[in-house]
């Protein structure tokens, strides 16, 4: 049994959103991710593409967004292997690298490798679909 | 607009940084008898204002509405201003920032700010994953993303661009645990090398734990008075001469592309230089955020004192402690002291206060006239006070 299903649920020690549309607007976000999509926002109105996703724009603060698909592989800005002091669930070795998707979009992601030196900057990374508890998904990284 | 000139008057920490073996409200006790202890000519009923900085009790003491608790527990009754503070790891600059502004405007005469952070819990495990909430949650503490990560990120950067050495890293994290020797409340005061700052163990590449601060609980307090009234307080008051505030975005990999560059840190300090009438050379002192090595190392070169890219250098060469340029850290910084988050800016005021009144003991730098605190909450979001004795009004 699982650390996860021995205990009962707490949402304030669970690490990972909450993914269903009756809690988040961003719901869509996961439904593609299950696709093997990666996607964010785009303003109809002023054309801004955020990322995190957004309900509202930034920019102009209209609510006329649509999904729009990021590229799935993002080049390696930086990168490290983090040994000790990881958060309960996330055990050590974690591979981590700043993502580069487009001029505007980067983020942190996980890179499953077993070669822990393998990730470095300027090599690329492909999107894999992460599972975790309660059936929802996290995005994660596979060098390419 | 005319404002009103602005002086600490007493200032105190909890004595020993570490796992605090008590309560929240233990804590904060020790730090506000620290401070009354220090000021005879001040009590309780004196205090018009009050402010608490505190981060995360909800989260490792199971507590909000922390200010009335921290407020009954030293036996004030606010009667002018009264609030909480969370900026995460900045949030004791922040509340002094608005005691300043409070009594500068003249809402109020005489604020005590008490920083108080108890982040140890019964459990380490919860105590760790507690950190996720400081950081952008959903998109990056989700895929397990925290702050040893984050600086680690920027290390490589600035390492890829300037060059910079792990062991120019390391000579910061000895440089901050050698001061710490004079300290204390530290946590962490030790002589080391920078072969066994690299030596010790392993936390995210390029840092060892020598690299990181750490969790940490303690405590400390300041009381910020309008110049009319500080000679009620002390013979030697000390005045907040200039301040500065910049921030930009949450969301991590998103606040700007090159982590090596921290141009928020420019516009705070450079807005704390203008207000103060001083520059880069004039710091005799600096108590800045050292959370891990590399902060210190872009910082120097943000505030002006190294040439940008040679933050690395400008420690390793000895610039940064006694006998250098300017003096950083001498307390030992958030590397020597420990990190209690809501806690560090305000103890970051009380070295200062400490080091221009002549009163830091073994850690003294000679003649200090003018010195700076810096704070952070993430690469992009800093928050600067210059500090200076009467004579520099």
């Amino acid at each position: 049994m699982s650390q996860d299903e021995a205990r009962p649920y707490s949402f304030t020690l669970d690490p990972f959103p909450q993914q269903a549309p009756e809690w988040n607007r961003a719901s869509a976000f996961y439904d593609h991710l299950r696709e093997g999509r990666l996607t964010t926002t785009r303003c109809r109105t002023c054309d801004l593409v955020s990322w995190p996703p957004r309900s509202v724009c930034p920019e102009c603060h209209g609510d006329d967004l649509e999904w729009i698909d990021l590229p799935t592989e993002g080049r390696i800005l930086a990168a490290t292997v983090q040994v000790a002091g990881t958060p309960p669930g996330f055990p050590a070795a974690l591979v981590f690298a700043l993502l580069e998707f487009t001029p505007d979009v980067r983020f942190i992601g996980r890179i499953l490798t077993e070669d822990l030196e393998a990730a470095v900057a300027d090599r690329m990374a492909s999107l894999v679909v992460q599972e975790v508890s309660r059936d929802r998904v996290v995005p994660a990284f596979r060098l390419v | 607009m005319e404002t009103r000139k602005v002086a600490v008057v007493a200032a105190g920490t909890s004595q020993k940084w570490g796992i605090f073996p008590g309560t929240y409200r233990d804590l904060v006790a020790e730090a506000g008898k620290a401070v009354f202890d220090s000021c005879p000519a001040l009590s309780g009923g004196d205090i018009e204002g009050f402010i608490a900085s505190s981060v995360m009790p909800e989260r490792n003491v199971f507590q909000s509405h922390v200010a009335p608790l921290a407020a009954e527990t030293l036996g004030v009754r606010p009667t002018k201003l009264f609030q909480r503070v969370e900026n995460m790891c900045g949030s004791g600059t922040v509340a002094i920032r608005n005691a300043y502004t409070a009594i500068a405007c003249g809402l109020a005469d005489v604020i005590m700010v008490v920083g108080a952070e108890k982040m140890h819990t019964p459990e380490w495990g919860e105590t760790v994953l507690n950190m996720l909430v400081g950081v952008d949650r959903e998109w990056e503490g989700a895929v397990g993303v925290t702050a040893p990560v984050q600086f680690a990120l920027t290390a490589q950067m600035h390492m890829r661009r300037f060059g910079t050495t792990v062991e120019q890293l390391a000579a910061v994290s000895a440089k901050n645990h050698r001061h710490a020797l004079g300290n204390p409340y530290a946590q962490f005061p030790k002589a080391c090398t920078i072969d066994e700052v690299r030596a010790s163990k392993p936390v995210a590449a390029p840092f060892t734990i020598f690299d990181c601060s750490s969790i940490t609980d303690g405590a400390a307090a300041v009381v910020l008075v309008c110049e009319e009234r500080a000679r009620e307080f002390t013979d030697q008051p000390i005045y907040l001469l200039g301040t500065g505030q910049a921030a930009s975005g949450f969301n991590y990999a998103n606040v700007h592309a090159d982590w090596s560059e921290w141009p928020t840190l420019r516009t705070a300090v450079g807005s704390a230089y203008r207000m103060a009438g001083v520059g880069p050379g004039d710091i005799d002192v600096a108590e800045v955020h050292d959370c891990f090595s590399i902060s210190e190392v872009i910082v120097t070169e943000e505030m002006g004192w190294a040439e940008k890219g040679g933050g690395g250098a400008f420690a390793a060469e000895g610039r940064s402690t006694y006998g250098g340029d300017v003096v950083v850290n001498p307390r030992g910084g958030l590397l020597g002291c420990g990190h209690p988050l809501g806690a560090t800016g305000v103890a970051q005021a009380t070295e200062v206060f400490r080091q221009l009144r002549g009163e830091a003991g073994p850690r003294q730098v000679d003649g200090a006239a003018i010195g700076l605190t810096h704070n952070l909450s993430g690469v992009a979001e800093h928050h600067v006070v210059i500090y200076g004795r009467e004579e520099a009004l």
